[in-house]
């Protein structure tokens, strides 16, 4: 069974199909995403979880083209209920953004406009998409902040974004990108640039949105925590690549790829007192440079000699569920997480 | 008191009484700047030998009134530089947000104009527009609006360059914001303070090339009083009656250094870095 024959067409969100992102510039060309495949249900949560620099957020830019056109090539498909926005005109695609996919970005402190009110941000994707006059603008702008818990909103309104802290300005951009209901909301690592206790309460906000509204969540992140907590779904990237995909209990219960495998190791265990906490070896391979077999080999404690000649591709590896592990060696069931010290 | 704001209250003052001066001239200048009265032709100022009082800094080979001529001129010379300010900060800083916010060819084509025109001798293009449209106080003020439109097209393109990278642009953008709605809502606002400072410096610029160009016989044509025009009759009588060219100099000088130094003082003002 490939991806294209799971599920049926009608709760299929988003599909994305053989998704490329390449990084144009003066000192050649870098494959950022080198084919992605994924599908977002409605009503799912889908995480996209990997290092730095291993294509997650180029996946969720240009799922929003967000990319400067010049200096990325996107190829592949993305079809949004059936129709494929990545052949959007950049006019068409500002009837997209905001109102049927938003994004909420990681740096809360930068992302509102210093000179404008938050009531006029606020109300911004409203005027864009809804055409409502300057009173409806208000009482939905008043019931967003409301909505994301926010007191005191007819005061937050006429704030400039240095009065809020930044928990409060994250709550501000996930109002804005609420405004317009939209079917899928991208958080690209929303919690990073914040404090830990404020960390949690922004995943709960979007936990409880996400189930009264049922809209569908790509979120991306490294927090294997907020993962578990938040998503349905999860597929693990590796540079630039799916390495495994699952529901977020089989993945996080169970992984197949020793990449994940590793990932899951090196968060720290409250039981495990004094000792030393796993990592993986090496770091993420530099798009430009080019990797032998599967990219993953050099760190891999599993390598076997085809790891190094051919690239694994994704495939089910367990007939009753849907997960799907990119891996020659794939760790086996119950085994023992356990890496090398090299 | 710190040092920006003394710059400020010296230069804004200054300019101020100046303006002040040129809004109420018929008030302020003791005598009609047009009339001729050969008598009274070269009187000296004040304070030399022959000087009187009732031409304080003296009159022209004409016999015309020096200090009230230099009050009717200055009329001239700070509308001129005020509105060839304006016309060139409109064109080059909608060159300058388009060019850096659109980028690719929309960038090449107005930056690389911006490199052609900045190469091209500003008197030669005026002289070819003079010739052209002939001197009067319009075109004045076009050739110096054209002719200085660079300084803000190159600025704002860096400027905006940066700031299209800026993430609350991005947030805009992927919240449905148009290009045209982001680069007055978001971009222009931001520029604000830069655009004030280099305006209020390139004011006494084109005043200083209003002067050269009526000096050359490029500006407004005599017997119109405007500085240029009494410091080129001064000339022809420098050694007779340096009155006539110095008093000129001195206006000219005078007021571009202040609005030189209210410029600097509004930019380390504005500096949020000093």
């Amino acid at each position: 069974m490939t991806t294209e024959q799971r599920g049926t067409t009608d709760d299929r969100l988003l599909s994305v199909r053989d998704l490329k992102v390449t990084f144009l510039s003066r000192h050649g060309s870098a494959l950022a995403v080198k084919g992605v495949d994924f599908d977002l249900a409605r009503g799912k949560v889908l995480a996209i979880v990997g290092e730095s620099g291993c294509g997650k957020s180029a996946t969720a830019m240009s799922l929003m083209h967000l990319l400067p056109r010049r200096s990325a090539r996107i190829e592949g498909r993305m079809l949004l209920r059936g129709s494929d926005i990545g052949a959007l005109s950049e006019a068409e695609m500002n009837d997209v953004r905001g109102k049927h996919m938003a994004i909420i970005f990681q740096e809360p402190m930068t992302s509102l406009n210093p000179l404008l009110t938050i009531g006029y941000q606020l109300g911004e994707p409203i005027r864009y998409h809804l055409g409502l006059d300057r009173a409806a603008t208000q009482r939905r702008a008043i019931e967003l902040i409301d909505l994301v818990g926010i007191p005191a909103a007819v005061q937050i309104m006429r704030s400039y974004p240095h009065q809020l802290s930044g928990g409060m300005r994250q709550r501000v951009m996930i109002a804005m990108a609420l405004s317009c209901d939209p079917d899928i909301l991208i958080a690209d690592e929303p919690t990073t640039a914040l404090d830990v206790t404020i960390q949690a309460q922004i995943i709960e906000l979007l936990r409880r949105i996400q189930r009264r509204t049922g809209m569908s969540v790509i979120i991306i992140t490294h927090d294997l925590g907020v993962v578990s907590e938040f998503a349905d779904e999860v597929i693990v990237m590796y540079a630039g690549r799916v390495v495994e995909s699952g529901s977020v209990y089989e993945v996080l219960e169970d992984p197949r790829h020793p990449y994940t495998n590793g990932l899951l190791a090196s968060i720290p265990d409250i039981d495990d007192e004094g000792e030393r906490l796993q990592t993986i070896p090496g770091n993420v391979p530099n798009p430009r440079t080019v990797t032998e077999g599967c990219w993953f080999h050099p760190r891999c404690v599993r390598k076997g000699e085809r790891c190094e000649r051919e690239v694994p591709t994704l495939a089910t590896v367990e007939a009753a569920s849907r997960r799907q592990v990119a891996c020659f060696h794939p760790v086996e069931h119950n085994e023992l997480r356990e890496l090398s010290d090299g | 008191m710190t040092a920006s704001k003394a710059k400020i209250a010296i230069g804004g003052t200054v300019i101020a009484l100046i303006v002040l001066a040129a809004i109420f001239a018929p008030l302020v200048a003791p005598h009609d700047p047009y009339q001729q009265q050969v008598i009274l032709r070269l009187k000296p100022p004040v304070w030399m030998t022959g000087g009187t009082w009732r031409f304080p800094l003296g009159t022209d080979s004409y016999g015309r009134d020096v200090l009230s001529r230099l009050i009717f001129g200055s009329r001239l010379s700070i509308l001129v530089g005020i509105a060839s300010v304006v016309l060139s900060m409109l064109i080059g800083t909608t060159a300058g947000v388009l060019a850096g916010y659109v980028g690719g060819k929309t960038e090449e084509v107005i930056m690389r104009t911006v490199d052609a025109q900045t190469a091209f001798p500003d008197v030669l293009l005026a002289i070819l527009f003079v010739a052209a449209l002939g001197g009067s106080f319009l075109n004045l003020i076009v050739v110096l609006g054209i002719s200085g439109w660079m300084v803000y097209a190159r600025i704002m393109f860096g400027l905006t360059r940066s700031l299209r990278e800026r993430p609350f642009v991005e947030a805009a953008v992927s919240f449905g914001g148009r290009s045209g709605y982001i680069m007055l809502r978001h971009i222009l606002p931001q520029l604000v303070p830069v655009l004030t400072v280099v305006a209020t410096l390139q004011v006494g610029q084109m005043i200083l090339q209003e002067t050269a160009l009526s000096f050359l016989g490029l500006g407004v044509p005599p017997p119109a009083a405007t500085w240029g025009n009494i410091l080129a009759e001064g000339r022809d009588r420098l050694f007779l009656a340096p009155w006539i060219a110095n008093s000129a100099g001195i206006a000219i000088v005078t007021l571009v250094l202040t609005v030189n130094i209210l410029g600097n003082g509004l930019r380390e003002w504005l500096d949020p870095k000093s």
